[in-house]
């Protein structure tokens, strides 16, 4: 240990039994007063909150009746065959010209010849 | 039974538990005392300053979070108030105040010790109040650079060169006293 180290560790111990005087009256007078109100954080009690919060239904048979029936949608919108969701099908015919009659009569390919 | 940590009384604090606080208190007290008394110049002070961080212990006990040492947090509690009380001195005309203040502790106590003591207290009072708050961390209280950086709020690197700084400026003031011996 250097000499200026054991110097400064010396003195500190020195004065430690006035530090002991002022904290024995400090500690006396903490215990004789009331101690001030904790603050507590606002989201503290939410899962006790959570705990305490009676989820049963006030009418089990409507509950048990609105279960069902949302069951029910569910499988009857999201089962394999369901086709709720789907657009529909429809079979669109373009129409290459305003003149539907050369739908009808399409030219032969090799002479150009109308029938 | 053993003694219960730190820690584990300030998880009962934050549930109420006074009697746990009534434990926990003695045990920083007496430190506590001594780091503020040394780092104010002031008895009445320190005694304010301790009592202050203990009553902020107890209110913000909820809120703490065993993440890290209560001694640390308690520290760095303490150790904010002595500078805040510091900044907070009372502004006076310069004919009403007269001599300057003597940083170093009271007259009742500086009558005890012998007169190298008292060049010594002086010599840390006179120290700017981080290198001051280095110096009592380290002798008096005993911590590691670690855990004294976080008290103070820098880098270990940062605390270490406070150190040195300090040191060098004690060893000068002080070098008759380390001539002598």
């Amino acid at each position: 240990m250097n000499r200026i180290d054991e110097i400064l560790a010396q003195h500190i111990k020195m004065e430690r039994s006035a530090d002991d005087a002022i904290a024995t009256r400090l500690l006396v007078s903490l215990t004789a007063k009331p101690l001030p109100a904790q603050r507590h954080t606002l989201l503290r009690n939410w899962p006790t909150v959570l705990l305490n919060f009676d989820f049963a239904p006030a009418w089990p048979r409507i509950a048990t009746l609105a279960s069902a029936g949302f069951v029910g949608c569910m499988v009857g919108f999201f089962s394999p065959g369901a086709q709720i969701f789907e657009k529909p099908r429809t079979t669109s015919v373009q129409m290459a010209d305003a003149d539907p009659g050369y739908l009808v009569f399409e030219p032969e390919p090799l002479t150009g010849v109308r029938p | 039974m053993g003694l219960e940590s730190d820690e584990a009384l300030m998880l009962k604090i934050a549930e109420g538990d006074e009697g746990a606080f009534r434990r926990l208190a003695p045990r920083y007290a007496s430190r506590a005392i001594g780091f503020a008394r040394r780092l104010t110049g002031s008895d009445a002070d320190a005694e304010e300053i301790v009592q202050e961080a203990f009553l902020r212990v107890w209110v913000s006990a909820p809120r703490w979070r065993p993440e890290a040492a209560f001694r640390t947090w308690f520290y760095k509690i303490v150790f904010n108030i002595c500078l805040n009380r510091k900044r907070r001195v009372p502004f006076f005309p310069l004919e009403i105040a007269g001599d300057p203040p003597d940083p170093a502790p009271d007259a009742r106590t500086r009558i005890e010790r012998d007169q190298s003591q008292q060049q010594i207290a002086s010599a840390i009072a006179k120290l700017p109040d981080r290198q001051r708050a280095a110096i009592l961390l380290t002798y008096d209280d005993e911590l590691s650079n670690a855990d004294a950086a976080q008290i103070l709020g820098v880098s270990v690197s940062a605390f270490e060169a406070l150190l040195v700084r300090a040191k060098r400026t004690l060893r000068e003031r002080l070098k008759f006293i380390l001539d002598e011996n």
